[in-house]
């Protein structure tokens, strides 16, 4: 970028301030470097040009310092050419700007901090021909934005979670018909769409949708104050076999004891048969002056169309701070087992639904009362609830005692315990393996916002 | 209805019911949110409500921001 220096010589009256590049472009010490290369060049005879266009007719040894960029170059006759050889390197011009307005003439390599607040205050980088984001990476706040985990299962109907983190839910009713389902990329689609690591996508069905209203996949992100007051993008892909309509919404809850839920920005899209990246660029409100209250969340919302016949596949879902949607990444860095744990902070399913599985080593605490303790493999976010599925000899302290439900106690984050007091039956102080009986036992601990 | 259950079990005391096949206890901590809803209901009955209307009122709370729509 071409700046006067403050200090410098001043052009003579009427003169085009381009013959003195070296006030204008560059420093005062490399002015005094330029003016004694040139100064000793002279001597020997050579001639000098100061120009944007390279001179005519050079003769060996002549001079051109270009005045467009500072660089400074001798034209060099050897035995089988000649040509021009740069003898100093344009002088370090980048600049950075500090800005709501984009700069005029940037030069290779200049930055330019776009104060703008309604473009998320973003830092670019000029490479030659635009400007393009320089932005420092933020985090990904959403969990499982890739639909890599799905703790529960892989097929649903009606509300409730699915991969993990991700809920479908309606309002006043849940559809006659629907189902939510995880979905297996054919090899190399998700490479068209710019990241080769994926394997699952998302796909929410409605083929009959009744008296329900509002069919949505919800996302809550712990903690209301996540990203409050700030510009924020959400970006994802998505596409639609009927080609249906979405919108988005966020949505702050201040949870148990606070403010009243509010909503954010909010925004429409389009979808066609095809992948397409989505991004939406909004503030979230401040949460100056709330009460907020435990169990606070931020809520995305991402809505599909509500008609009969409503189809949305998702994949690669993120929100971060600032005005611009940077490639997908995971929130645990790109480490599967790194988003297994995080979404394991919210739901840890012990069994994998199947017979015979050890669940942990138990004890009678007496002859009528089981109890089976493990530990959580990450500190959840609550002390969490068990989940587990009943029905005639589930479960087995083996060798030979049966029951058909348990329970939880002396929960913590860290480390909870089963018992089952009963149908229990064997000596105070034995022990056994604690094993799931059925297919249809399933033992989890959920500790959802 | 959902049909709670109290049981004390050595020195902790868990609340559990069943839905859909499935048994859900948990602790009785304020920061867990199935008891944080525990209290409410029994807070709802104790007040003379029908412990009925509690699930409706739930399940039929106004989406508020659907308003917006």
């Amino acid at each position: 970028m071409v700046t006067r220096l403050s200090g410098g010589l001043t052009p003579a009256d009427g003169a085009d301030p381009r013959t003195f590049p070296a006030i204008w472009n560059t420093t005062a010490g490399e002015i005094e470097t330029a003016q004694a290369d040139i100064a000793q060049l002279q001597a020997e005879g050579a001639s000098t040009t100061i120009s944007d266009t390279p001179p005519v007719d050079p003769g060996n040894g002549d001079l051109w310092w270009d005045s467009t960029d500072g660089s400074f170059y001798v034209w060099y006759e050897d035995v089988d050419g000649s040509q021009w050889v740069g003898i100093r390197a344009a002088s370090s011009s980048a600049s950075i700007d500090v800005n709501d307005v984009e700069p005029g003439s940037p030069l290779t390599g200049n930055l330019w901090w776009n104060t703008d607040v309604e473009s998320g205050k973003s830092l670019s980088v000029y490479n030659g021909s635009s400007w393009v984001n320089a932005q420092p990476l933020s985090g990904n706040a959403i969990i499982n934005g890739d639909f890599g985990v799905w703790q529960r299962g892989t097929s649903f109907t009606g509300s409730g979670y699915s991969a993990d983190r991700f809920s479908f839910v309606s309002s006043s009713a849940t559809p006659t018909t629907n189902s939510v389902t995880q979905e297996t990329f054919t090899p190399g689609s998700i490479e068209a769409i710019g990241y080769g690591n994926a394997q699952f996508f998302i796909r929410s069905e409605i083929t009959t949708l009744g008296s329900a209203t509002a069919p949505r996949i919800e996302h809550k992100i712990e903690d209301v104050n996540t990203l409050a007051g700030q510009t924020v993008t959400l970006s994802f892909w998505a596409k639609s076999v009927n080609s249906n309509s979405g919108s988005i919404r966020f949505a702050q809850s201040f949870g148990s004891g606070g403010s009243a839920k509010t909503v954010s920005f909010s925004d429409t899209f389009s979808m066609t048969s095809s992948w397409q990246r989505f991004s939406f660029t909004g503030t979230l409100d401040s949460v100056s002056g709330k009460t907020v209250g435990s169990g606070s969340l931020l809520e995305l919302r991402i809505y599909q169309e509500s008609v009969d016949g409503s189809v949305i596949d998702l994949w690669g879902v993120q929100l971060e701070a600032g005005g611009v949607a940077t490639p997908f990444r995971l929130a645990g860095g790109g480490s599967k087992a790194a988003e297994l744990a995080l979404c394991q902070r919210y739901y840890y399913k012990v069994t994998t639904d199947a017979a015979f599985k050890y669940i942990g080593t138990g004890f009678y605490e007496s002859s009528s009362s089981m109890l089976i303790y493990h530990h959580f493999p990450v500190t959840m976010r609550t002390v969490p609830t068990l989940e587990a599925t009943s029905g005639t000899n589930y479960y087995r302290l083996r060798p030979a005692d049966y029951v058909d439900s348990i329970s939880s106690t002396g929960t913590t984050l860290n480390a909870g315990g089963f018992f089952n007091n009963t149908q229990a039956s064997g000596t105070a102080g034995n022990a056994g393996r604690f094993t799931t009986e059925s297919s249809s036992a399933s033992v989890a601990w959920r500790a959802e916002l | 209805m959902r049909q709670y259950e109290v049981i004390e079990f050595g020195e902790s005391v868990t609340i559990a019911y069943e839905e859909n096949g499935v048994r859900l206890s948990f602790p009785d901590n304020p920061s867990n949110p199935d008891y944080a809803e525990y209290l409410r209901y029994t807070a709802w009955v104790e007040a003379g409500n029908d412990p009925e209307q509690f699930w409706v009122a739930e399940g039929n709370e106004p989406e508020l921001i659907e308003e917006n729509n």
